[in-house]
């Protein structure tokens, strides 16, 4: 092998090199489905010049259990532990984008407390999330150390939510009009040491990645992605501001109690990887700060609303004791009835733009329901972000757009 | 339920000027326009350019499936202002035996994944549409599992499996074979 054989960073031909310039055939690889970079079952058919990416078309749908359909036969309460499985790194946000929807369809609103109660969990489960993220997509990197530091975290934040609903994962906890149970004094006490000493980790990582030059390397100018393109593919959440949008539902749109805290948007500039990378972890430290808030502006309160109990189980003890109870427990396992109407309702999920599509005929399950999913439209722009870049970007790549595959195929 | 509803600037000249009507809101408040086939990109070109208020992304687009009424299926497109964060939906039927559709990937990159996703689940054409195939279901796939007249457990949910691997089938791969001599109840 000669010097010239070995390509380094520099040496990377430019975009504008036609197909076998350099003497080289091109090349169809097949990176997964079982690739461990990417993160799921993902494939992505490469057409490789050598080392450089010529094209790269992403084939999904190896995860696919139907949803959609299953949303179509499953009554309204079933189909709230199948938005859990969507994406499953940030299961209690799903529930709460599915509960609101449902809700704005009764026409009914959760209590100040139950708000305030969401708002917690939901970010929680975004620096679960993105705790996540930037382990694994640091690791691909070659970075290790940071991925213990990230779980260690993240751990602590699944044994908050132990505490809180019994469950690690796939919690199923949030109920149409309420959650199923409500926060204990001694919880609301973890949360606020963990808020104090989570930012310590953050910082540790930082230290390790932010002005690291090899993760410099490995990130800045790669999978960029300019303003336009980014809004023409739909892109939302960090992947959107990495490029320079300041765009975010919890204060564009705002739902739940996101407008009475104070909260920023941190916005990229360049639309990079590196750029993505630091929005998320500036979006942790936000999440941190409306913790902060929100546990201590959590007013007293019943966690459920009254008008909600027609359409939630009643609770067990009381059916043992009650005939009328009985009967409308009964009455809402074989036939709960939602009014008709069509509605749509999207928050702001770890992702980007959670949206659930809600067609109700009268009929005791949907009769159409749509997720938009924010991971299958932001895995849109790989095909972009790869053209032209080399092979050992892929992985820099798939890390910067964070999806999880099992809310791509659905 | 349905309170006033707010329209966005300039949101009912652009519909009345391709001949579409709105809609009754509905629950969640976000107007409402049926426009005819025909008119749909100039509608969709229109709220994206303006005048008035900019509807700069596309969120969503799906079909709802009215089977067995006809024209069957209904398309749905959601916009969205970046600047505001108002959404418009625009509703459009698909046509004729093909239930084609204009495609509005010139419009929208985004539409891309979301029109192969409306064509593998309920068999829309979109005409125009650069590269249509199949998306989530294999290549080979010969339904369209979100259209009404598809059962949830499928139809011949091993027929994939059997042109693959002729002569097998998926339940003998869940059986030890069965050997001689060794007693079985």
């Amino acid at each position: 092998m000669t010097d010239m054989d070995t390509a380094t960073n520099q040496d990377v031909p430019e975009q504008t090199a036609a197909p076998g310039e350099f003497g080289v055939e091109q090349t169809t690889l097949y990176m997964g489905p079982q690739h461990p970079a990417t993160h799921g079952v993902l494939q992505i058919i490469l057409t490789l010049e050598g080392e450089k990416i010529l094209r790269a078309e992403p084939v999904v749908g190896f995860l696919h259990r139907g949803k959609e359909k299953h949303g179509e036969e499953l009554n309204y309460t079933q189909y709230i532990t199948f938005t859990d499985r969507l994406d499953y790194c940030s299961s209690m946000a799903n529930n709460i984008g599915y509960a609101l929807a449902v809700e704005n369809l009764l026409g009914i609103e959760c209590t100040e407390r139950c708000q305030y109660f969401r708002v917690i969990i939901a970010e929680l489960t975004r620096i679960a999330s993105h705790l996540i993220w930037l382990g694994t997509s640091a690791i691909d990197l070659g970075a290790i150390t940071i991925y213990f530091y990230t779980f260690k975290e993240r751990e602590d934040i699944y044994d908050i939510f132990d505490q809180i609903t019994g469950l690690r994962m796939n919690n199923m906890f949030v109920r149409f009009g309420g959650m199923a149970g409500d926060i204990r004094p001694d919880v609301a006490d973890r949360i606020r040491k963990f808020t104090e000493d989570f930012p310590k980790t953050l910082d540790s990582c930082e230290t390790l990645l932010t002005r690291n030059r090899i993760w410099w390397q490995r990130t800045r100018d790669v999978a960029v992605i300019s303003k336009e393109d980014a809004i023409d593919l739909g892109l939302t959440g960090p992947n959107l501001r990495g490029s320079g949008v300041e765009y975010d539902l919890r204060k564009n749109d705002p739902y739940l109690c996101y407008d009475e805290i104070d909260f920023d948007v941190p916005v990229g500039e360049g639309g990079d990887a590196y750029d993505r990378y630091l929005v998320r972890m500036e979006e942790m430290r936000q999440s941190v700060r409306i913790i902060q808030q929100a546990v201590d502006a959590m007013p007293d309160g019943p966690v459920f609303t009254d008008e909600a109990r027609k359409y939630i189980l009643p609770p067990k003890n009381r059916v043992y004791e009650s005939m009328e109870e009985l009967i409308h427990q009964f009455k809402i396992v074989t036939d709960l009835r939602l009014p008709t109407g069509q509605v749509y309702k999207a928050t702001e999920v770890p992702k980007g733009e959670l949206g659930f599509f809600i067609d109700s005929r009268g009929g005791p399950s949907a009769y159409r329901m749509r997720i938009r999913s924010p991971s299958f439209t932001n895995l849109q722009a790989l095909p972009k972000m790869a053209e032209g870049r080399l092979l050992a970007d892929m992985t820099s790549i798939i890390g910067s757009l964070d999806f999880v595959m099992g809310e791509v195929d659905r | 339920m349905t309170d006033e509803t707010h329209f966005p600037e300039g949101l009912k000249e652009r519909v009345a000027a391709v001949g579409g009507e709105l809609l009754p809101t509905q629950p969640d408040g976000i107007p409402t326009a049926r426009v005819d086939t025909g008119a749909l990109l100039d509608l969709l070109g229109a709220l994206k350019e303006g005048p008035g208020l900019r509807f700069d992304m596309l969120i969503d687009v799906f079909g709802i499936d009215e089977y067995p009424r006809s024209p069957r299926f209904d398309l749905v497109y959601h916009l969205r202002a970046l600047s505001t964060g108002e959404m418009v939906r625009i509703r459009a039927f698909a046509q004729g035996d093909h239930h084609a559709i204009p495609s509005v990937v010139g419009l929208f990159g985004t539409a891309d994944w979301h029109e192969r996703e409306a064509y593998d689940m309920m068999g829309i054409e979109f005409t125009g549409h650069p590269d249509l195939k199949r998306i989530l279901m294999p290549l080979e796939y010969e339904h369209h599992p979100l259209r009404k007249d598809f059962p949830l457990e499928g139809i011949e949910p091993d027929r994939l499996f059997k042109k693959r691997f002729p002569g097998e089938s998926i339940g003998s791969l869940h059986q030890k074979p069965q050997q001689k001599g060794q007693g079985g109840s």
